[in-house]
C-alpha cells in the first residue's frame, strides 16, 4: 500500500472517532458526559480487537474490546447489519454497572468488517445509591441492572421491550433514555463514517491499512521498550475504607521488548465495592501506559501484544462474583493505574533518552461524590460533582505539575462551571479554588488540587443528599518521583452549622473552611444529608512532586508563596527557604544556610537497614 | 562508564567493582547486585503534617525519605504504613561489567 493512502486512512480513522465523540456529547443531556467527559468511543476490528483507541477514559479501551469479543461469542450467528448490543456486566468486561457499553457491528456488503463501541456513565443504573456508586452494597446484586450482553437494536429497530425493561429499573428514566440514545447516535455516526471509508477505498485496502496500523504500533512499542533499561520496579497503593486498609502492590518487570505487570502483592478482595474484576485491572494498567509510553503511537491491539498482567483471582484487583465493584473506577482500577504510573515513571527516569517523559503520579486519590434529590424546578436531579475529574498534574523532570490539570487516564477530563452545578442542583457554592500546599513538594512541585464548599439553596426539600465513596483521606496516593513528596490526600467535611453549634453566625457567605461556623465531621463512605444550614467542604489531592524539595529554585518557592499555593510553614520547613519577615522577599544567604542545616540534619539519621 | 538507575543514582565501576553511587557526590551505596536503600540514611516522617496542615493522614502512615549519607540529598521517597517493607527497584547493569 502506498504510504499516502495508508496515512489518509489512518487519519480518517482518528476523525471518525472524533466525530463520534462530538455526537455523543451533543445528544447527551448529562453534565457527567458533556462537561466532565466521562465517556469513551473506539473502533474495533471484526474479531473485537482494538483498532483505534479514542479519547475519554482510557481504561475502557481494552475492556470494550473484551466486550466486543463477549458479544461475538454470545451472539454467534445472530449478528446482523443494524444491530446494537448493550453490555455492562463487570464480570464479563465492563468496569462497573453504571458504565454502559453500547456495541455496534459494522457491516459492508453483508460482511462484518468491524465494531464501534462507546460508553457513558449513565444517569442512574438502579443501584442502592442513586448515580451508580453504591458504597453500601455488599454484592453485585445490589449494584443495579447488569447485563452480560443483550441486543437493544435488532436490524435497525430499537427493541423497546429491552429499553423499557432497563428504564423500568432506574431512577430518572428519561435521562437514562437520553444517555442510551446518545450512545446509539454515536455508534450510528461511527458506523456510517467507517462504511463511507470502505466505499471510497475498498474493503481490502482499508483492512490492509488497519492490519498495518496494528503491526506498526506493535513494532514501535517493542522498539521503544528495547531502548528502555531492563529491570524491575515496585510501587504500592493504599486505600482506606471505614478504617480498613487495602493494598495494591505491583512489581513491573521489563525484559527486552516485553513488560509484565504483577499484582500478586495485593490485598484479598474487599467487602467494600472498591474491588475490580480482571478486565478492569487490565484496562487500568493501560490507562497510563497509552499516554506515557505510546504518546506518539496509535493506541490499538499492537500496543497490547507486548504486555502481560498477573492478577491472582480473589484479590482486590481480580475479585470473584458476587463481590461488589461499583466504586471500582475510583477504587482498585484507579490504584492499578496509579501503581502502573509510578513504575512506568521510574523506568522512564532510568533512561537517558526518555527521562524527560517521566512523571510523578496525577490525581491518584480520585474521589466521587454523587448528589441527588429534588431540584429547584420540582424535578429530581442526580449527578456527580464533576470536580472529581479536575485532578492535579504530577511533576515532571523538567517542570511543575499542572495545577488542577486533569488526570492521566482521561486526556480530555474537565470539570463543569460552578454555574452549571448550581443550575442542576439547589445549591450555592461558597468558594472553589486551588488548595494551598496540596501539590507534592519537590525540585519540581506537583500541581495543586483544589477545595470547594457549598450549601443548600432554594431547595424544595430543604436540601439534598449525597453519596460519598471517599477513600483517600488517610493516605496520599499521588506518589512523588525521585525524592518528591506525594500530593496531599483528600478531605470531606460535613459542616453542621445549626444554631446549637454555630449560634447566629452565618454560613451563607463564608469564604474559607476556617470561617465556616459549626461542628465539622469527617465523612468518607456512605450516604449523607446536606440540609438546612449544613455545608459540605471537599478538599482534593495534589499531584506528586519530583526531586528533592531543597533543590527547588528558591525564587519559584517564593512565587508559589505569593500566589497562595504554598504556605509560609511549607516554604520554611519543607523547602528550606527564608524570606524577609517584613518585605516577604527572598533571603538568599539565609536560605543557603537553612538548606545546609537541613541537609546536615538528614546526615544525622540512622542508616535505613 | 556509568549506567543511569534513576535521576539520583547511577551504577559505576569503583575499584574494579560495580557500585551504586549518588549522582550528586559519587558516594557509594553498595554493590550493584544488592538493594541500595539499606545503605542510605532513613528519615521516616509522620505523613500527617509532612507537607503542611493539608496532609491529614493516619497516625501509622509514614513518608520515607532515603537520603545520601554523604551529601544529604534525597535519593527516593515512598509512602508506607509503619512496618511495611521498602520498595525495591532493580535496573539491569550487566553492561557495566561487560565493559
Amino acid at each position: 500500500m502506498d504510504p499516502i493512502t495508508f496515512s489518509i486512512i489512518r487519519h480518517r480513522l482518528y476523525r471518525i472517532v472524533d466525530e463520534a465523540v462530538i455526537t455523543l456529547k451533543n445528544v447527551s443531556g448529562s453534565a457527567t458526559t458533556n462537561e466532565g467527559h466521562d465517556l469513551m468511543v473506539s473502533l474495533y476490528r471484526a474479531n473485537g480487537s482494538l483498532l483505534m483507541g479514542g479519547v475519554g477514559f482510557l481504561h475502557h479501551l481494552t475492556s470494550a474490546a473484551e466486550a466486543c469479543k463477549a458479544i461475538i461469542r454470545r451472539f454467534k450467528g445472530d449478528i446482523h447489519e443494524g444491530d446494537m448490543f448493550l453490555l455492562n456486566d463487570p464480570y464479563t468486561a465492563a468496569l462497573h454497572t453504571s458504565d454502559i457499553y453500547l456495541i455496534s457491528p459494522i457491516h459492508y456488503d453483508d460482511q462484518l468488517v468491524g465494531w464501534s463501541a462507546c460508553f457513558v456513565h449513565v444517569y442512574d443504573i438502579g443501584a442502592m445509591s442513586p448515580g451508580g456508586f453504591s458504597p453500601q452494597s455488599q454484592d453485585i446484586y445490589t449494584e443495579g441492572f447488569s447485563s452480560p450482553g443483550i441486543k437493544i437494536i435488532d436490524r435497525g429497530e430499537l427493541r423497546n421491550d429491552v429499553l423499557d425493561t432497563l428504564l423500568n429499573m432506574v431512577r430518572n428514566p428519561e435521562m437514562v433514555s437520553l444517555d442510551i440514545r446518545s450512545l446509539i447516535a454515536c455508534n450510528n455516526v461511527a458506523r456510517d463514517r467507517f462504511r463511507v471509508l470502505i466505499r471510497k477505498y475498498g474493503e481490502e485496502i482499508v483492512d490492509g491499512a488497519c492490519m498495518t496500523l496494528i503491526d506498526q504500533s506493535e513494532q514501535l512499542l517493542r522498539d521503544r521498550l528495547r531502548e528502555l533499561p531492563n529491570g524491575k520496579w515496585q510501587s504500592r497503593q493504599y486505600m482506606d475504607v471505614n478504617a480498613e486498609v487495602h493494598r495494591v502492590g505491583l512489581t513491573m518487570t521489563k525484559e527486552d521488548d516485553h513488560l509484565v505487570f504483577d499484582f500478586s502483592d495485593s490485598s484479598p478482595e474487599s467487602p467494600y465495592s472498591i474491588n475490580c474484576a480482571y478486565w478492569a485491572s487490565w484496562g487500568g494498567l493501560f490507562a497510563p501506559l497509552f499516554p506515557l509510553l505510546c504518546y506518539d503511537i496509535t493506541w490499538n491491539e499492537g500496543v497490547i501484544r507486548p504486555i502481560e498482567m498477573i492478577a491472582p483471582e480473589g484479590t482486590i484487583v481480580n475479585c470473584r462474583r458476587p463481590a461488589p465493584v461499583s466504586v471500582a473506577t475510583v477504587g482498585a482500577i484507579q490504584s492499578v493505574n496509579n501503581a502502573a504510573c509510578t513504575t512506568i515513571g521510574k523506568m522512564l527516569a532510568a533512561s537517558e533518552k526518555y527521562k524527560g517523559e517521566a512523571t510523578a503520579v496525577w490525581h491518584a486519590n480520585h474521589f466521587a461524590i454523587f448528589l441527588f434529590g429534588q431540584n429547584q424546578r420540582g424535578g429530581q436531579s442526580i449527578g456527580i460533582l464533576t470536580e472529581t475529574f479536575a485532578g492535579a498534574g504530577g511533576a515532571r523532570s523538567f517542570a511543575d505539575g499542572v495545577d488542577v490539570g486533569g488526570e492521566v487516564p482521561n486526556p480530555i477530563s474537565r470539570m463543569a462551571n460552578v454555574e452549571s452545578m448550581e443550575a442542576a442542583f439547589p445549591l450555592r457554592y461558597l468558594f472553589r479554588r486551588r488548595m494551598k500546599d496540596s501539590g507534592g513538594a519537590g525540585e519540581y512541585r506537583g500541581g495543586v488540587g483544589a477545595e470547594l464548599a457549598f450549601v443548600p439553596h432554594d431547595a424544595p426539600d430543604g436540601g439534598l443528599h449525597y453519596v460519598v465513596s471517599g477513600k483517600g483521606t488517610q493516605f496520599p496516593m499521588s506518589e512523588g518521583l525521585n525524592g518528591g513528596y506525594p500530593g496531599a490526600p483528600n478531605s470531606y467535611l460535613w459542616v453542621h452549622s445549626n444554631e446549637e453549634t454555630a449560634g447566629d453566625a452565618p454560613l451563607s457567605f463564608a469564604q474559607s473552611l476556617e470561617s465556616m461556623p459549626g461542628e465539622k465531621e469527617s465523612v468518607t463512605w456512605g450516604v449523607y444529608p446536606i440540609m438546612g444550614r449544613d455545608g459540605l467542604y471537599v478538599q482534593w489531592n495534589g499531584g506528586g512532586g519530583y526531586g528533592d524539595p531543597l533543590e527547588r529554585d528558591p525564587a519559584a518557592v517564593v512565587a508559589d508563596f505569593e500566589e497562595g499555593v504554598v504556605s509560609e510553614w511549607t516554604l520554611r520547613n519543607v523547602y528550606g527557604v527564608v524570606i524577609d519577615g517584613d518585605a516577604g522577599e527572598l533571603d538568599g544567604p539565609g536560605t543557603e544556610a537553612a538548606r545546609k542545616a537541613a541537609r546536615g540534619t538528614r546526615l544525622q539519621r540512622e542508616a535505613a537497614e | 562508564m556509568s549506567i543511569r538507575i534513576s535521576a539520583t543514582l547511577e551504577a559505576r565501576m569503583v575499584d574494579g567493582e560495580g557500585r551504586i553511587v549518588c549522582v550528586s557526590c559519587s558516594h557509594p551505596l553498595g554493590p550493584t547486585d544488592q538493594p541500595w536503600k539499606p545503605a542510605a540514611t532513613l528519615n521516616e516522617l509522620p505523613m500527617k503534617g509532612a507537607g503542611g496542615e493539608v496532609y491529614t493522614a493516619g497516625d501509622d502512615v509514614l513518608l520515607r525519605q532515603f537520603n545520601c549519607p554523604s551529601c544529604g540529598k534525597v535519593l527516593d521517597t515512598e509512602t508506607a504504613l509503619r512496618g511495611d517493607p521498602f520498595l525495591i527497584d532493580e535496573v539491569d547493569v550487566s553492561a557495566l561489567s561487560d565493559s
